[in-house]
């Protein structure tokens, strides 16, 4: 009974396709019907049953979907008076169809009752079939033989109701039919939406809890709007047709630079798409937020369609590295401590005053910034320090090529960082290291036999105070063990460090800001002239690099030399530098001059030591401080000597020299 | 879907699917409309039913013994046909089926051994001037007297009266109404051959005011004065 009265009553949610289809169809229905009234009034010209009678009944059966179309709100409802009207125009049909075929006019009923099917609404069959069957019931009760006329036995009635059921349950069956799958066919729609649409729910579930955001970009760059939630918590939100890059530079607009050229090659489709999307930039800085990108190509055939951007936060990641490079770097930083304590005391306090220029801003000179920048790098570089190195080398990659100064956020990284391995530093070193004097057992036995021998106290008082000074030989040492690394790293394969230090010393705090800046000659010795194992054997020469290191005096005055057997001085190179840089390139003398200019480098590409044409500037600069001058000889495939000479005074304080006098 | 796209009905045919007027004067308007649309429907069904009535209904007729019909028919012969055959048609001026007869009765070859006779309830002075030009006798009787000398209220009726006086036939022309097989011919014939006639229901017009009452309430079909 349930199953019936389901498929007859409709659900009551009308849908708007329904709306406008009942509105449609009732509409015509009532001209349907309105046509009648000329239908009705011949037929009963022609029958002699009376024009008037048909005019006045017609017009007022006619009446029930008027009123009906006024006062049912509901598109349903009248439809249902439609099916009553159908029957009683029926009836006024058979009446006034009074002749030879008024038993033909019956038809009308089993015609309308299919026609009503059009509405797809089981219930107007039945109302109307009820309608046939309750006037029918009403007659029988006034006049039983009306309903069972001529006599007919009862099964003869049967059969006649018979068909009216039968045609009423095939109607409904089609108006429900009707109404499911064509009326209703946007509730089908609506129905396979909905799973649809719960299926990507789930599926969104899925991509915005894990911690990957998931983009398409098209050909233009623009981004779908389906993307994972967890990109407007990295990103923020977008407009619709926003380019990635353009969304991405709000926050890396490096990156996004970066990405806009990558991103012309990918649709220039000159490479595979593979190929060319892995010249994508594929990390970005999004505050403290660390991406990291990946494009997979959405290819139809060998054409890319789309391309499918997968976001990861690798923060943590990113952070751990970071914490074990640092790691690493204090760890490395330590053990060169451990093997030259004073050496890397002396960097650390120099770097720290080349710090807190950077950092304080207030070096305006471009130059002397640049060069204070390129000493730090050097050397923080040497001492293991890559942290501050690579910052450096950020810096002044954005100096040289945008003539920036160091950012506010750059200079606010450094001295963190600067911070960090002070505190670290002063743990394990002790805060006044710096301030002790390391006596060797050579030193110590010399004063004691100095004692035990009754030499004179100045003779003593000078021992002493040449404590305080530093050997050139330990100096000399240092720098040669240095630059056995800078070999090693710039694969130039182990070479020899030859020093003679003589007896001499040097007041540590006069010279230390040249021996930091002298650390570019070595380096340029090893980067520039000292050629690889296989380079040196195509030059008939052995794989093995010499650098030689000497401090001696000579006619009075103290000479500081570094001389290799590299390849030589490129003048060529320095001359196309300096003419390309508008610098007077004509004399062996302007070449000279040329070399220690600021920016004039034969290497073309930039490395962790050399390249950018600074350091050769910065040691005459910090010689010229102390007083001296700076020669250089080269020759070709021979090698280089650079020679520093200084007067004697500049070698220890005026005090301390006194009192050695 | 969505809920701007969707209105609830609660299952009530006419809750509103369309947007009403809103106002409480323009909720009852409505009402009163829903109303006489019920009321409107209730009249339409009992108005068309009470037409069908008239149309289903099989009209009473008398009993071939039925000595008031015997009488009244006999009275009809005339002083020379008292060892005939009599056909008696009786027909309502104002009824159509029995202008059909009578149209029949026109165009069809009568036999000539058997008297016929037309009672028409009248008076229609071109129905009587076209039978009596065709050969028959007619006599025009009023509604009130078919009643009272036959025993008649409905028509038109075949009554077939044999040689000696006796009904065997009363009854309608067709198996069915409005039949187009009138099967009079045949059923004299029958009578003559069997001394009985299959009965055939009758159907036509009530013509009695009582009849006419009891088929038309509403006085639809007989407003005219039928």
């Amino acid at each position: 009974m349930k199953k019936i009265l389901d498929t007859i009553v409709l659900p009551a949610a009308v849908s708007d396709f329904e709306l406008r289809y009942l509105e449609r169809v009732n509409r015509v229905g009532l001209y349907f019907f309105a046509l009648h009234l000329p239908a009705f009034m011949l037929v009963a010209y022609f029958n002699e049953t009376g024009v008037l009678a048909a005019l006045g009944l017609t017009l007022a059966v006619l009446g029930c979907p008027v009123l009906a179309n006024y006062v049912l709100r509901n598109p349903r409802a009248v439809s249902v008076s439609y099916g009553f009207t159908a029957m009683l125009m029926g009836g006024l049909l058979v009446h006034f169809g009074q002749g030879p075929v008024q038993i033909e006019m019956h038809f009308y009923f089993f015609a309308l009752l299919a026609m009503l099917a059009l509405y797809g609404n089981p219930m107007v069959i039945v109302v109307a079939a009820g309608t046939v069957a309750v006037h029918h019931l009403l007659l029988w009760i006034y006049l039983p033989s009306s309903v069972f006329n001529y006599d007919a036995p009862i099964w003869v009635v049967a059969v006649h109701a018979a068909f009216v059921v039968l045609e009423s349950i095939g109607t409904i069956y089609i108006a429900r039919s009707f109404f499911e799958n064509v009326i209703g066919l946007e509730k089908v729609v609506q129905k396979r939406t909905a799973e649809l649409d719960l299926r990507n729910r789930d599926m969104r579930l899925v991509l915005d809890n894990v911690q990957q955001g998931f983009l398409t970009i098209d050909l233009d760059g623009v981004m779908s709007p389906e993307r994972s939630a967890v990109i407007a918590t990295w990103l923020g939100t977008a407009d619709p047709g926003t380019t990635f890059a353009d969304y991405l530079g709000r926050h890396a607009p490096h990156t996004a630079d970066m990405f806009r050229g990558a991103w012309d090659q990918v649709v220039g489709g000159v490479l595979p798409p593979d190929v060319s999307l892995d010249q994508m930039p594929k990390k970005a800085s999004v505050g403290e937020r660390h991406l990291e990108l990946e494009y997979i190509p959405i290819c139809e055939g060998d054409e890319l369609k789309k391309t499918l951007v997968v976001l990861s936060d690798v923060t943590v990641e990113v952070q751990r590295e970071r914490l074990e490079a640092e790691q690493r770097e204090v760890l490395h930083m330590f053990e060169r401590a451990l093997n030259d304590k004073s050496g890397f005391l002396e960097f650390f306090e120099e770097s720290a005053l080349q710090v807190n220029a950077i950092v304080s801003g207030e070096v305006e000179d471009t130059v002397v910034l640049k060069r204070i920048i390129h000493t730090l790098k050097g050397n923080s570089s040497i001492f293991g320090v890559t942290t501050v190195a690579n910052l450096c080398h950020r810096m002044e990659a954005e100096l040289a090529e945008e003539g920036q100064p160091p950012t506010a956020a750059q200079r606010n990284e450094l001295s963190e960082r600067w911070k960090a391995l002070r505190v670290k530093v002063d743990t394990l070193l002790g805060e006044n290291a710096r301030r002790k004097i390391e006596v060797d057992d050579a030193e110590c036995e010399q004063i004691l036999d100095a004692i035990s021998s009754g030499s004179p106290r100045p003779v003593i008082a000078k021992l002493i105070s040449d404590w305080r000074l530093e050997p050139t030989s330990r100096r000399l040492r240092r720098i040669a063990e240095q630059a056995r690394g800078i070999a090693s790293r710039l694969e130039k394969g182990p070479i020899a460090v030859d020093f003679d230090a003589g007896d001499l010393r040097l007041d540590p705090e006069l010279w230390t800001p040249f021996w930091s800046a002298f650390v570019h000659v070595v380096r340029n010795a090893i980067d520039h002239g000292i050629e690889t194992a296989d380079e040196r054997r195509a030059a008939d020469k052995p794989p093995e690099g010499v650098l030689g290191l000497t401090t001696r005096m000579e006619s009075g005055q103290f000479v500081i030399e570094i001389r290799d057997d590299g390849r030589g001085v490129d003048w060529q190179a320095i001359k196309e530098r300096a003419e390309e840089r508008g610098l007077r390139a004509e004399t062996e003398a302007d070449l000279v001059e040329a070399l220690f200019s600021d920016g004039i480098s034969t290497r073309k590409i930039m490395s962790e030591y050399s390249g950018r044409g600074i350091g050769m500037g910065a040691v005459r600069a910090a010689c010229a401080e102390l007083g001296g001058a700076v020669s250089i000889h080269s020759t070709a495939g021979a090698g280089t000597r650079v020679e520093f000479t200084f007067p004697r005074t500049a070698m220890s304080a005026a005090r301390r020299a006194q009192l050695v006098a | 879907m969505t809920d701007s796209s969707t209105a609830e009905l609660a299952g009530v045919p006419n809750v509103a699917a369309r947007p009403a007027g809103g106002t409480l004067r323009g909720a009852r308007v409505l009402g009163v409309g829903q109303l006489v649309f019920a009321a409107w429907c209730l009249v339409l069904l009992v108005a068309v039913g009470s037409l069908m009535a008239g149309h289903w209904y099989t009209l009473p007729r008398p009993e071939p013994g039925d000595p008031r019909l015997a009488r009244g028919l006999n009275a009809l012969r005339g002083p020379t046909e008292g060892d005939h055959w009599l056909a008696a048609h009786v027909l309502y001026a104002e009824c159509r089926c029995s202008r059909r007869i009578l149209d029949h009765l026109l165009q069809s070859r009568r036999p000539e051994w058997v008297v016929e006779k037309i009672v028409l309830v009248g008076p229609h002075p071109e129905y009587e001037r076209r039978a009596r030009a065709a050969g028959f006798v007619v006599e025009i009787v009023g509604k009130a007297e078919l009643a009272e000398r036959f025993g008649l209220v409905a028509a038109p009726l075949l009554a077939i009266v044999n040689p000696t006086g006796s009904v065997v036939y009363s009854g309608g022309y067709t198996d069915r109404k409005q039949g187009p097989n009138i099967r009079d011919i045949e059923l004299i014939e029958q009578a003559r051959r069997t001394g009985a006639a299959s009965e055939l229901p009758l159907f036509g017009c009530a013509v009695s005011a009582r009849l006419q009452e009891l088929l038309d309430p509403l006085r639809l079909k007989y407003a005219r004065g039928e």
